[in-house]
């Protein structure tokens, strides 16, 4: 099967006061493509981290990284934010929208670093908003917004490149439980349409929407199972 | 992409208002203080020079006196002399002082006795430098007549108390009437007013117009001195001023004897050396307001600095979205620089008013270098640039999870 993300006996370790730390175990994991994947785990056992690593925001210590056929083990960062901008979309528990800069304005960013024109820029950047039923709220401001309207915000933005892998680390987290089911059903949608979703949570009925869960414990697969719906 | 870094290194300049302000005023003054310091300086050099070759063409100036070889002026080398006062007090007669008229290359020669006397007309007195001298100083001195004439060959021979009055004396004296004809008592003595000479304003800050001129004479037996203390002549050209002061020299070191008891002078000595004095301050000036515009680099860099820590995360949202390190360096190079920039225009347009504002306070003719505006101008996008590579650098540098886990 098309593997889409493969992971092999990947291992991070911080150097704290001359010890080392090992944060991530040997994690082995292959994701096929338009796979909706979710990881769940105590916290402090690494699903952050894993996440940071899968978006190319950090690099592993050990092991092999293989995203689409590509090995991404030991590129460059500049080969690293070109993955970024072309192949990832993230989305956080806090939202990371830019607080100065408008909805169209923020989900415009991935294309403008693409060095796409200005006019495209708004084009889909607009097209993306609407796509998560955003239309009336194009030109607030972060804080002009609700929590759940600034998440359906950085949606847009993850989906505004047409990124293949979506990854979002505890998107409901900030959310209350009806804003939280908005963003689930969007990303089954999104989901549909062939993205590969990872979602980390500590929710197990966040967990639940997806086909899939992986749960870590102190940096380390202890389980894995397919959801049966 | 460039057009919208500088959009967005725009806004990021907007929204911080009063820190953007306070952050480019150390470019601001340094920029208007280089352009108003060096538009100064050479407004002031200009009028220096105007001023001078107002005095005289080609003037040089003998003084004779005790010492008076020992200052500022243009003697060739010093003959050694123990003990200046037990030498004759120096003295050059009338017809010496005219002896020196033809001595070759001087067109014209005016010796002076000059001391201080008072005019007066019915009860109005004045108290005025008196200068006897010979026809020849109007030429020599450049001096313009407003009315009647100036001393006259004549004058020396038929004895007659005439007098020329400087165009302040003359006003002070006569007002707005033309003095011509009229009488004035010099120490008591009556003096036929025969012309009025006409304004010719200050020279390095000493008026030109407050004197009156009488015959040699008529000053002698006035002023009870016959021994000239100063004789002005004039060089035919300009090119061979130079030999003329040596061939000066040598007449005056044979009558008097030690050349610490004279001196010649010439006006373009004293022209280019004041100059030169001008051209270094103005120098030393523009390198003070140089090392302001380097002092407000530094407070760029400070900014750009405090500014990079506060906006981590905006950082490392961006490197998440796709920015590569060099759009990161870009962006806040960008900031650096639009703040230098906007500083140093605003800096190019106060120093343009600051000059005009300035040189017309000082009476210079105003002016506006826009060489100068340009390099003060370049000098300032330097600064933003040097001063903003570290800042933007260490933002750039952020690693994307550092920058995205800080809160
Ligand atoms: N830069 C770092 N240096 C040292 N230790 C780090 C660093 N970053 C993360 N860690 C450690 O790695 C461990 C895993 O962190 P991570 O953020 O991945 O946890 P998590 O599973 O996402 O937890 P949570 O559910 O609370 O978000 C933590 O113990 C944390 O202290
Ligand atoms: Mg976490």
């Amino acid at each position: 099967m098309d593997q889409f993300i493969e992971l092999e006996r990947l291992g991070k370790s911080y150097r704290m006061a001359g010890e080392e730390l090992k944060i991530l175990h040997e994690i082995s994991l292959s994701v096929p493509s338009g796979q909706y994947l979710s990881v769940i785990g105590p916290s402090g056992s690494g699903k952050s981290t894993l996440m940071h690593i899968l978006g190319c925001l950090d690099v592993p210590s050990q092991g092999r990284y293989v995203l689409d056929g590509r090995d991404l083990t030991g590129l460059s960062e500049a080969a690293l934010s070109q993955v970024r901008r072309q192949s990832i979309g993230f989305i956080f528990q806090s939202f990371n929208l830019l607080p100065s800069l408008n909805a169209v304005e923020n989900v415009s960013l991935p294309l403008m670093y693409q060095g796409i024109p200005v006019t495209q820029q708004k084009e889909r950047a607009e097209a993306a908003l609407e796509r998560v039923g955003l239309r009336e709220r194009m030109h607030h401001r972060p804080n002009q917004l609700s929590g759940g309207q600034q998440q359906r915000v950085a949606i847009a933005r993850a989906l505004v490149a047409d990124a293949p892998l979506i990854l979002a680390d505890e998107p409901t987290g900030n959310l209350d439980s009806h804003s939280g089911e908005e963003i689930l059903d969007l990303f089954a949608e999104l989901n549909a349409e062939g993205r590969t979703f990872l979602v980390i949570t500590h929710d197990p009925a966040v967990a639940s929407r997806s086909q899939r869960i992986v749960a870590i414990h102190d940096g380390a697969v202890v389980e894995d199972r397919k959801v049966t719906a | 992409m460039i057009s919208q870094s500088i959009g967005v290194a725009l806004r990021s300049v907007w929204e911080q208002k009063l820190r953007s302000i306070l952050t480019m005023l150390g470019i601001i003054i340094g920029v208007g203080a280089v352009i108003t310091l060096v538009t100064l300086g050479h407004g002031a050099s200009s009028s220096v020079t105007k001023n001078i070759e107002g005095l005289g063409s080609n003037l040089l100036v003998v003084d004779v006196g005790t010492g008076v070889g020992e200052s500022f002026g243009g003697t060739s080398g010093a003959t050694t002399v123990s003990n200046t006062s037990l030498a004759p007090p120096p003295n050059l007669t009338l017809s010496e002082a005219q002896k020196l008229g033809n001595i070759a290359g001087v067109a014209g020669v005016a010796p002076v006795v000059a001391g201080s006397g008072t005019l007066g007309v019915g009860t109005t007195t004045a108290s005025v430098g008196l200068v006897g001298t010979t026809p020849q100083y109007q030429n020599i001195m450049n001096y313009k007549l407003q009315e009647g004439r100036f001393l006259t060959p004549l004058d020396e021979t038929d004895g007659e108390n005439v007098i020329v009055l400087g165009s302040t004396e003359a006003q002070t004296l006569f007002g707005a009437i033309n003095p011509v004809g009229d009488t004035v008592t010099v120490n008591g003595v009556p003096f036929e007013v025969v012309g009025v000479l006409a304004n010719k304003g200050t020279s390095l800050g000493q008026s030109e117009d407050s004197f009156a001129a009488i015959p040699i004479d008529r000053a002698e037996s006035l002023l009870g001195s016959t021994s000239l203390s100063t004789v002005y002549l004039s060089a035919k050209s300009q090119s061979n001023v130079t030999a003329v002061i040596s061939r000066l020299d040598q007449k005056l070191l044979s009558w008097i004897g030690t050349s610490q008891n004279f001196s010649v002078t010439a006006q373009s000595q004293i022209l280019s050396t004041l100059t030169s004095v001008q051209n270094s301050l103005t120098l030393l000036l523009a390198g003070v307001a140089g090392i302001s515009l380097i002092v407000g680099g530094i407070g760029i860099m400070n900014i750009m600095l405090v500014s990079v820590s506060e906006r981590t995360r905006e950082i490392g949202i961006r490197k998440a979205v796709g920015a590569s390190r060099g759009a990161i360096l870009g962006q806040f190079l960008i900031e650096a620089l639009v703040l230098s920039g906007i500083g140093g225009l605003l800096g190019v347009g106060s120093g343009a008013a600051a000059s005009v504002l300035l040189s017309k306070s000082f009476g210079y003719q105003p002016s506006f270098h826009t060489g100068i505006a340009l390099l003060a101008f370049g000098f300032a996008l330097a600064v933003g640039l040097v001063f903003g590579l570290w800042p933007a650098n260490r933002a750039a540098g952020l690693r994307p999870v550092d920058a995205l886990r800080v809160e």
